[in-house]
């Protein structure tokens, strides 16, 4: 039986993306807008236009377009002489020179393009591993020039872990941490880090180390959410209200920081102050607050926001989990994807996906392609196998997913009881589709059984739902029982994939009866 | 119309019996306080040595300055008058080679005008400024760049060994001299000293913005202003270097490789929390330095000579070596020694 996650509660942990992206979605601006202005500027700048009037030359023209670009005196017509004058005298000038040049003439001064480590994303095409590798081996020679950034320390972390290589990713993480550890941007991603990789404890380590802790609503909204998933209290929930109302910080640099206090309001019980939390964090949202609403609002059906008209960068989380909502399963598979190469290392997109993929579009290609690339960075995870399982399965490659259970079989006594409960209805989706009903039927019943007994609600119906389908598939004579069975089971279910499945299979019934 | 004062009246006179004033002149290489002094060219009577005086104009001090004291600006401005002669005395007893330094000093008395006292400075003449010497097509006059940034850089452990820190050094300050064959610092007008109280020092920085090390330009100061004062030179020395080659300094290639978000003029928070950027800024100049120098040598030599010198971070500015060892880390004797065996080797096409 393919399955979504085994995430209980969403918390508004940091999303991990490469240092250009982050800055592109603005989370790493200063949050005071306020700036130093160099003093006499007009006056420093008729010094040099003086000394370039009264004796052009390359060097003096270079001074002049030098310290107009740093004071940021873009439009003087005797700056625009001196690039003229370089551009006449093209021999004489360097590349920079020439490229400042070209700045000033195209108006383009708040583009950056040479910055940055790592100029595109991957592309999840042909070739990911292989182009993954070249990254690194680039990011590598750039550190061997350069060994004290710790930006390109953080870069080649992701990288590590985007391979599945945690101990090498961690390792440069610690490294970029050691560099600088009051750095939002390295902080964030390294909490991320930690937890992808269930060391939260190591992750609120860092987080509590920060100097800017208590002044950097980002930060303040990573501490909260990893003291939630080590069920902590947080330390700084006073000063993170405070900090809120103090009216000294846009609304999106507290866009996290409100949404990590409704979360934490909402699972405390407090509905109401939770629901002002989450508005606040609407009017300015980022990808990870939006996204925290649509799962929030898939939580708890009376908590609902007009999210319609908001538009984010990087919305591919909060579009995949209002699709899934609203059963729209083509979008919920397309927004999926495009999470999955925004953050690879993350299995959420992956499950997400292959679910909807083979539950919902029988996709199989699909659903086998995306599980193959989520086990690239995460080569353990029993879920993703898990999916990786159904769609062999599904696809009649009984040969692969035989094999592959057989692999992960002896993992299973060590699994949490949700898993056991997955793995089990899988089994018996194998042994269905080897012809062995019976039998598969016993292990659908022991998963329903156990789920009904350690009260996964959901599990329960979907282990219900997936042997309905094998009853139908395989043409048994169960499948009236089966049918009626599920439908009194899941009748006060809320989850909108158990209702729209179960119609799926009853249509699916229905026409098979019809011929 | 210009008002004659005494400091305008100067042509034809013979100061300090060996000096006779020629012809006025507008401006000259590395002249300070352009607007409280009037410039000339004398000659020495005895050695026909053509130099450059710099006169102060007192009566420059009762223009109009809205909301500024006529006291005030009398003070600020004899106070710097006697700041720069004092500094300059000094550099001469010391007999500092590479830093244009004067010849001679003191006051004419003219009798005829409201205000008859004219405070002079006599300086060596310098050709130009090394801006009009400058080329900065890839591989050309490289011999001569490093020989000449060798001199400056002897010139400001010269300063340095006399407990002064230049805080100025930009490229209009470095003056040619003898065909160019010789390099100096001139105008020592914003320095600072150990042993002379510089009227303009306020702890803050007492250079020039527009070349100022990052961490002046977000703010951060190191707390030990005796300490700071080098590192700022030794920033500024290095920035020169970079000039000296692709004709932007590290400021302005710092700014051209920031990201805006990240730049003084948007950055209000702290310097540690930008520095990591700046430091990734600091990279890809450095890398876009290094691209432009042809001969591979000298690439790797000259980018790690500017690492050193204008690393981002205060506290790590500096040679490795001299980091490690007792003294200060801002010494510049390293520097000197690699300019040295670059300039030579490729003055005898070795490299």
């Amino acid at each position: 039986m393919a399955i979504i996650n085994s995430l209980n509660r969403r918390r508004v942990i940091p999303n991990w993306r490469d240092f250009k992206s982050t800055l592109e979605n603005g989370e790493l601006k200063c949050q005071l807008d306020k700036s130093f202005k160099i003093p006499n500027s007009d006056r420093l700048l008729q010094e040099r236009i003086d000394d370039f009037l009264n004796s052009s030359s390359i060097g003096t023209a270079a001074d002049l377009v030098s310290v107009a670009y740093v004071l940021e005196k873009y439009e003087n017509p005797d700056v625009k002489k001196a690039l003229d004058y370089i551009e006449e005298n093209k021999k004489s000038a360097s590349q920079s020179l020439k490229d400042l040049g070209e700045k000033f003439r195209s108006q383009k001064f708040v583009d950056q393009d040479k910055q940055i480590i790592q100029d595109k994303p991957i592309s999840p095409e042909e070739n990911y591993i292989l182009n993954i590798r070249t990254k690194i081996g680039q990011i590598k020679k750039y550190l061997r020039l350069y060994p004290i950034n710790p930006i390109a320390w953080v870069e080649i972390s992701r990288l590590y872990s985007m391979l599945g290589q945690k101990t090498q990713s961690e390792k440069a993480m610690k490294i970029a941490l050691t560099l600088d550890p009051n750095n939002r941007f390295i902080i964030r991603s390294a909490v991320r880090l930690f937890i992808h990789n269930d060391k939260a404890d190591e992750a609120y380590y860092y987080i509590r180390k920060t100097e800017s802790l208590k002044f950097d609503p980002w930060l303040l909204s990573t501490e909260i959410a990893t003291s939630c998933i080590l069920e902590r209290r947080p330390k700084f929930v006073k000063e993170s209200v405070s900090l809120i109302d103090s009216g000294n910080f846009s609304n999106f640099s507290i866009t996290e920081l409100s949404s990590s206090l409704g979360t934490l309001e909402f699972y405390e019980g407090s509905s109401k102050k939770s629901k002002g939390f989450f508005r606040k964090s609407l009017l300015a949202p980022n990808d990870n607050s939006l996204a925290q609403v649509e799962w929030i609002s898939k939580e708890d059906r009376s908590l609902q926001f007009n999210t319609d008209k908001i538009t984010i960068k990087n919305p591919q989380e909060a579009y995949a989990i209002k699709s899934f909502e609203d059963c729209n399963w083509n979008r919920a598979l397309h927004y999926s994807e495009s999470w999955l190469n925004d953050i690879p290392f993350s299995t959420r997109p992956v499950l997400i996906g292959s679910f909807v993929a083979e539950t919902f579009l029988d996709d199989n290609e699909k659903a086998m392609q995306l599980c193959k690339r989520g086990l690239i960075a995460n080569p353990n995870d029993i879920i993703v196998q898990n999916n990786l399982i159904c769609s062999y399965a599904q696809a009649n490659m009984l040969d692969d997913a035989v094999q592959l259970l057989e692999r992960i079989k002896p993992e299973i006594p060590d699994l949490s009881d949700e898993n056991k409960i997955v793995l089990q209805a899988t089994t018996g989706l194998i042994l269905f589709r080897l012809g062995e009903y019976e039998k598969g039927r016993e292990l659908y019943m022991k998963a329903i059984e156990n789920a009904k007994n350690g009260k996964f609600e959901y599990l329960k119906n979907m282990a219900h739902l997936h042997l309905t389908r094998e009853e139908i598939n395989a043409k048994t004579d169960q499948i009236e029982s089966a049918i009626t069975k599920t439908e009194k089971e899941i009748l006060n279910s809320t989850d909108s994939d158990v209702k729209e499945l179960f119609k799926i299979i009853k249509k699916k019934y229905e026409s098979e009866k019809n011929k | 119309m210009e008002i004659v004062t005494a400091a305008h009246s100067l042509r034809g006179q013979i100061l300090n019996e060996k000096w006779k004033v020629t012809k006025r002149i507008d401006s000259y290489p590395g002249a300070t306080g352009g607007f409280f002094s009037v410039c000339y060219e004398v000659q020495n009577l005895e050695t026909k040595q053509i130099a450059f005086l710099k006169a102060l104009n007192f009566e420059a001090f009762f223009q109009l300055f809205p909301g500024r004291s006529i006291i005030e600006i009398i003070h600020e401005q004899t106070q710097a008058y006697k700041y720069e002669r004092d500094i300059l005395l000094l550099c001469k007893s010391k007999r500092l080679s590479k830093v244009s330094t004067i010849l001679d000093e003191g006051e004419l008395y003219l009798s005829n005008f409201t205000i008859p006292n004219v405070p002079f400075l006599i300086f060596e003449l310098a050709e130009m400024d090394v801006r009009n010497k400058l080329n900065f097509a890839a591989n050309l006059d490289n011999a001569w760049k490093l020989q000449s940034l060798h001199d400056i850089a002897v010139g400001l452990r010269q300063l340095h060994s006399a407990k002064i820190t230049h805080q100025d050094l930009k490229p209009s300050n470095v003056l040619l001299y003898h065909d160019s064959t010789i390099s100096k610092i001139g105008d020592l007008g914003r320095s600072l000293c150990e042993s002379i109280q510089a009227p303009h020092d306020n702890g803050a920085f007492t250079g020039d913005f527009r070349y100022a090390p990052p961490e002046l330009l977000y703010g951060y100061y190191l707390e030990d202003a005796s300490i700071r004062k080098y590192a700022t030179d030794c920033y500024l020395f290095g920035s020169l270097l970079v000039f000296y080659f692709i004709g932007l300094n590290m400021t302005s290639l710092l700014a051209k490789n920031i990201n805006k978000d990240f730049k003084w003029s948007k950055w209000h928070g702290a310097y540690t929390d930008v520095q990591s950027y700046v430091l990734e800024a600091f990279n890809a100049s450095l890398t876009e330095f290094k691209s432009q120098i042809e001969n591979e040598t000298l690439q790797e030599e000259l980018g790690r000579i500017v690492e050193y010198l204008c690393f981002p971070i205060p506290e790590k500015r500096g040679h490795p070596r001299s980091i490690k060892l007792r003294g200060s880390q801002y010494n510049l004797e390293r520097f000197i020694t690699r300019l040295d065996y670059l300039s030579k080797k490729l003055k005898y096409k070795l490299l």
